[in-house]
């Protein structure tokens, strides 16, 4: 994937993410994060959630939002493939996530992630330039 | 850095006041000259970071299979006075309740392996592993509020296991004072579809045999022999504790700053112990963790079952019953001699096993005489010991040994060392027959991703906070 590297820890797994903007970091990460999960490509856009989140900062955002997905696939299977980003301040997110349930026959098993943890969380948002670098609890 | 830190002795080296701002007490590593050639820098600034704490005793511990963790590191015992301390979800981790269940049969390795293929086969279909697994036992709220108050007993009242699995369970599987509603929503949703089923990670189910027996006297106790068949179950409490994990860091994150305790590291946001938010999160903590406790007590179940079908016997032929069961991520208030005193303490094992010794008063009348069963797992192709716990780890480490092996290769690491390799051949070839639920897992999991648990081993034996009573080798493997 496209400005997303995996990043080599003890134990789990980081990923560094770049974008354009602060919006489509938050896709992107999204997208990173169900490409360890899953054959990402496999993943169809046959249903959508509506997300809407808030945090103490743009870091607690960003840790919140990740969890947010990890929790609607730990709990209902629900894998993203498409994120529409409809409002994004400093500590708020509304979004739009489509995606599909997970099915062992069609969906590769990828890793099991736990949590998105504020380890060495480092998340950069310039006027035209943002990156993300956060570590995966497996 | 790593040139102020102090070796005491053969076993422990000391990481001391001033090596990091802001330690009240020095850091103890249990560590000898062979693996400190693995000690991480970041793992040592870890271990400095939570001696930082507030109320903390004694010393800041870590065990020989420290690597770096979440603000504690992955090894770490840290105890806190309950009225000057603190409590933190970063001591105890993502995955509460981690922990380590050991199965006995009355079958010896020659009599399972014709069958070896077969059983795996069976448990790898009767527990459910691997990512988007869901379990066959499905929780409706009312069950799920049951789990999280009762643990281990709610899977005995469904018609799983017998009322001696109780006592053979650190806490007697369940923790008391659990308030149900400080768990949220979404982690009883995370949980509802996975009770009865392990997980993926380094979580496993392992049929083994005893291979060497250290410990005659304690090996009776346990009902050992040489070349009996074990099973090790090493799962946790699955989605509803890392809910509860991620649930808590804000809160807590905000405890801190309302109660002026500095933080080194975010993940080590905690609350003072007798704190409203402390109350909150030990009694989810303590949720999760019964949560776990009946996890491993309905796997252990669906084990029972899936020996019965593979090899034909009954029940009372094949005989599995339970060793012990330990947590080994968890805070617990305990009793310790500080000083002249006898104090209480919330103790943090992150990565850490409980080791009791003989005649404490928590351990069940079957075992103490001879001490708490400690159960540490190596990698799939090595492998695993049971210890006994000692006075020496009541008075140096709070009751408290080593977890693992701890890795040595980071998991994209060992994925590229597995490259163009069949690694489910090397361990068949090796003796080891293993079925993956993962595609991933097997290269992720390899022996040598892994130190050497020889060696982790070693280390507790001669430093004497637990001792060896049997190694166990694996003969088939079942891994999420």
């Amino acid at each position: 994937m496209e400005g997303v590297e995996i990043l080599d820890v003890s134990g789990d797994i980081g990923l560094r993410v770049t974008a354009a903007t602060k919006e489509e970091l938050f896709v992107k990460a999204a997208c990173a994060l169900f490409s360890l999960i899953t054959d990402f490509e496999a993943i169809e856009p046959l249903e959508s959630r509506e997300i809407a989140l808030s945090a103490d900062s743009s870091d607690d955002l960003m840790v919140a939002w990740l969890n947010e997905l990890i929790y609607n696939f730990d709990a209902f299977g629900f894998l993203c493939t498409d994120v529409t980003i409809n409002k994004l301040s400093p500590k708020h997110i509304k979004a739009t996530v489509k995606g599909e349930t997970f099915d062992e026959e069609k969906h590769k098993r990828g890793f099991l992630i736990k949590a998105a943890t504020y380890h060495n969380l480092k998340l950069v948002c310039e006027p035209s330039f943002s990156s993300l670098e956060i570590i995966l609890d497996i | 850095m790593t040139e102020k830190l102090i070796r005491k002795d053969e076993n422990t080296i000391e990481v001391p006041i001033g090596y990091k701002a802001g330690m009240r007490v020095p850091g103890l590593i249990y560590l000898n000259a062979q693996l400190e050639k693995f000690l991480e820098p970041q793992a040592v600034a870890q271990v400095a970071n939570v001696s930082t704490l507030p109320g903390i005793v004694g010393y800041s511990l870590a065990m020989p299979d420290i690597h770096t963790g979440y603000g504690f590191p992955i090894g770490g015992v840290a105890a806190f006075d309950l009225n000057e301390g603190i409590i933190s979800p970063g001591g105890v981790g993502y995955d509460i309740n981690c922990g380590v269940r050991l199965l006995r049969s009355n079958l010896t390795k020659q009599e399972v392996l014709p069958h070896i293929k077969d059983l795996v086969a069976a448990i790898y279909a009767n527990v459910p592993s691997g990512v988007g697994s869901k379990g066959k036992i499905k929780l409706t709220p009312d069950e799920q509020k049951n789990v999280v108050l009762k643990g281990a007993l709610w899977a005995l009242e469904q018609g799983m296991g017998s009322d001696s699995d109780l006592e053979k369970t650190e806490s007697e599987g369940m923790m008391t004072g659990v308030d149900e509603t400080s768990i949220s929503e979404k982690a009883y949703e995370r949980g509802r579809n996975q009770m009865g089923t392990l997980g993926s990670g380094n979580h496993f189910i392992e049929i083994q045999y005893v291979s060497e027996i250290f410990n005659e006297k304690a090996a009776q106790a346990f009902g050992l022999f040489e070349g009996q068949v074990t099973v090790m179950i090493h799962t946790g409490s699955r989605g509803l504790g890392h809910q509860v994990c991620t649930d808590f860091l804000p809160i807590m994150e905000r405890a801190s700053k309302k109660y002026g305790i500095e933080l080194y590291d975010r993940e080590l946001a905690c609350a003072p112990f007798h704190s409203q938010e402390a109350e909150r999160y030990f009694s989810a903590m303590k949720g999760a963790a019964n949560y776990a406790w009946a996890n491993r007590q309905s796997i252990m179940h669906l084990v029972s079952e899936s020996f019965i079908a593979a090899l034909r016997g009954s029940p009372s032929s094949i005989g599995l019953s339970l060793v012990y069961d330990v947590a080994h991520n968890i805070a617990k208030e305990e009793t310790h001699r500080v000083g002249k005193r006898d104090v209480r303490l919330i103790v943090h094992r992150k990565g850490a096993t409980r080791a009791f010794p003989a005649g404490h008063p928590e351990l069940p009348d079957i075992y103490r005489a001879v001490g708490q069963p400690v159960l540490i797992p190596g990698d799939m192709g090595r492998a695993s010991f049971i210890l006994i716990g000692t006075q020496d780890a009541m008075a140096e480490t709070y009751g408290s040994t080593c977890h693992g092996a701890g890795r040595l290769l980071s998991r994209h690491g060992a994925i590229k060392a597995a490259k163009g390799r069949q690694i489910w051949k090397e361990l068949l070839d090796a003796g080891v027959t293993v079925t993956s639920a993962g595609r991933g897992t097997l290269a992720e999991e390899m022996p040598e991703a892994y130190k050497n648990i020889n060696n982790v081993i070693s280390v507790v034996d001669s430093a004497r906070i637990s001792q060896k009573v049997a190694m166990l080798k694996p003969i088939g493997v079942v891994k999420g």
